[in-house]
């Protein structure tokens, strides 16, 4: 009496199993397809919304020196200047830095120092934009506009870089503004490069200890020289997000969209200027800031892939999965 | 001290390469490896003195803010001393619960795809997106909520979860694609010789043994949207009332902290402090259960 119930129910089950794994696959597919349809969604909205500014101006746009609001003058130059300026600043000054930790932490230093100190780095990104903005307004712009700006602006002066002749020392400005976007990125790099100098096999740091050469030369010359592209991309993906940092820069650059090298003096930058003009902006300027944020959304994908790229290409030879 | 700086570090540095120049190969090997030390704990406290001064501020002068009344009352029109953050905190619950709610089954589907479904191209070009949301300026998630919600709907909150879920979805979906992919073959295998489908796997076997990492996972990424304030400036906008509805414009913790530090007195000035340390706080309590978490249930499956 079994059989004929196993075979009614068999072909039934086997239906179910077949029903549920067609559901299971047309959702996990709907959740694929929603990432996507945002992506997608961005830039179209992206372009859509600033098409009348950006495809009335064309390239003028982008090479405008001017922006005036009130004027319904839009030239994203000052503020593309400025987030390039700011940026480097970031990357020569934290990505550097977080270079030299994970160096330090995964060759050299003692191991008892490698657990605690790289929680902290990793701590550092944990705490929100907006933070660092306080804090740097409320400590570090009083500290550098009376400490360090002086001094910097009576010794370097003449270079024209900081500061000019009658400009009052505000201590907001680029190069502030730069430096708290270096801390800010330290633990993306330190991160990435802690990764990449792990995954260098052993054997080629103890073939070079081997052959006589002491630690730091085992570092400079053989693991950094392998992982270098992995490390590269680590600073690249610093670079992506020192770009696209908005809440720290807005309340320490100054947000004066002119073209100037005094890194002393304020700027703006594409988020800047979009996070403190978007919402009570007059319709033209919205869709000339919507622009600005195109030119970021482009600055940023071009840097995210490259990095990844690089990233992925030091993991494969590692042998570890992309 | 800081012209001696100044003028002091490109003197210290002429000095070490003349002395690199002038040197014995074993002394300057010795010089090498002594720049190399000097350099790593010189880049260490570069990171570490900002964190210690940044929290040591927000704390002592965040501290003797953060009462009762802090708490439990909204804000006051700028200027005025008293209130609290009230406001604030239920907006946060309300918009990141909301991106949440939105972002985490989408990021945890899309992760699934990822590794179980999806093959060949689409599966790629889908990877390929997932990195470009993760890239993605917070700002211009906040420019997407504007122009599909705010545009047609008002300011609301609606539109700023929806702007945090944009960040929150790829940090989710890759999270989920790593945890599934390292549970081993052979449970899958066992699970479909047992007759059972695609979906009854998925369900049954490799989500509990990848849930741990999923979750550290999610509470990572509501830890990292939580403190966003980008996003909500044109899309929540802000709110001195307590507000539960998703259709008005409503307030949030990072949101306010940057209002309040935009105004020109002192009692909007600490705050946003204490705001700040309340963000903190959150923060952290947050990383500390994901560490926890993470540790605890570390994956039994190597």
């Amino acid at each position: 009496m079994t059989e004929p119930t196993q075979r009614t129910t068999f072909p039934a089950q086997g239906n179910r199993i077949k029903i549920a794994d067609k559901l299971f696959g047309a959702a996990t597919f709907f959740g694929a397809a929603f990432l996507m349809v945002v992506v997608l969604v961005i830039a179209y909205q992206l372009v859509t919304g600033s098409w009348a500014e950006v495809g009335k101006d064309g390239t003028a746009f982008f090479t405008g020196s001017d922006w005036n609001a009130s004027a319904e003058k839009y030239g994203a130059l000052p503020t593309i200047w400025g987030t390039l300026l700011t940026s480097l600043i970031a990357i020569l000054f934290g990505g550097l830095t977080g270079v030299a930790i994970s160096a330090y932490l995964v060759e050299l230093a003692p191991k008892w120092l490698f657990k605690p100190v790289s929680f902290l780095v990793d701590l550092l990104a944990a705490i929100p934009s907006i933070i660092f903005g306080l804090w740097g307004r409320e400590e570090l712009v009083p500290y550098l506009r009376k400490g360090v700006y002086p001094e910097l602006k009576s010794v370097f002066g003449w270079t024209g870089w900081f500061g000019t002749e009658n400009s009052p020392i505000v201590g907001n400005g680029i190069l502030t503004a730069g430096l708290v976007l270096g801390v800010m990125i330290i633990p993306t790099v330190a991160a990435v490069t802690r990764e990449m100098l792990l995954v260098v096999p052993k054997t080629m740091r103890d073939g070079s200890l081997a052959l006589g050469s002491n630690k730091t030369e085992a570092l400079i010359k053989v693991q950094i020289p392998y992982a270098i592209g992995g490390i590269l991309g680590g600073l690249i993906l610093g670079l992506g997000r020192a770009l696209g940092e908005t809440m720290a820069v807005t309340m320490l650059i100054g947000n004066n969209p002119v073209l100037s090298k005094d890194l002393l003096g304020p700027g703006a930058t594409l988020a800047s200027l979009i996070a403190t003009n978007f919402a009570d902006a007059t319709n033209n300027t919205r869709t000339a800031l919507i622009g600005l944020g195109l030119v970021l959304f482009c600055f940023t994908l071009a840097i995210n892939v490259l990095a990844r790229y690089l990233v992925r290409r030091v993991r494969q030879r590692s042998g570890l999965s992309a | 001290m800081i012209r001696v700086a100044l003028y002091g570090i490109p003197v210290l540095l002429a000095i070490y390469f003349l002395a690199l120049a002038v040197s014995p190969w074993e002394t300057r090997r010795k010089l090498r490896q002594g720049f190399a030390y000097f350099a790593g704990i010189c880049g260490a406290l570069i990171a570490l003195i900002p964190l210690v001064f940044l929290l040591y501020h927000v704390i002592v002068q965040g501290l003797p803010g953060l009462n009762w009344e802090f708490l439990t009352h909204a804000q006051m029109p700028a200027g005025k001393a008293g209130g609290g953050y009230f406001n604030a905190i239920v907006g946060s619950l309300v918009i990141v619960g909301l991106a949440a709610v939105i972002g985490v089954p989408i990021g945890v589907l899309a992760g699934l795809y990822l590794s179980e479904v999806g093959k060949g191209w689409f599966a790629n070009a889908i990877r390929f997106l997932s990195e470009v949301l993760t890239g993605l300026p917070s700002i211009i998630a906040g420019i997407l909520g504007y122009t599909l919600i705010v545009m047609r709907f008002g300011f609301s909150a609606l539109a700023g979860s929806f702007a945090l879920s944009a960040l929150m979805i790829p940090i989710i979906a890759r999270v989920t694609e790593e945890a599934v992919r390292i549970v081993p073959q052979q449970l899958r295998e066992a699970s479909y010789g047992l007759g059972a489908g695609k979906f009854r796997t998925t369900w049954s076997v490799v989500l509990p043994a990848a849930r741990s990492a999923i979750v550290t996972g999610v509470i990572l990424a509501i830890a990292r949207v939580g403190g966003e304030t980008a996003p909500l400036i044109f899309t929540a906008l802000g709110n001195n009332g307590v507000v539960w509805s998703p259709m008005k414009s409503m307030s949030a913790l990072p949101l306010a902290v940057y209002t309040d530090a935009g105004q020109p007195y002192d009692v909007n000035i600490k705050m946003a402090v204490t705001g700040a340390l309340l963000l903190v706080l959150w923060i952290s309590i947050m990383n500390v259960v994901f560490r926890w978490l993470a540790a605890k249930f570390q994956p039994r499956l190597a």
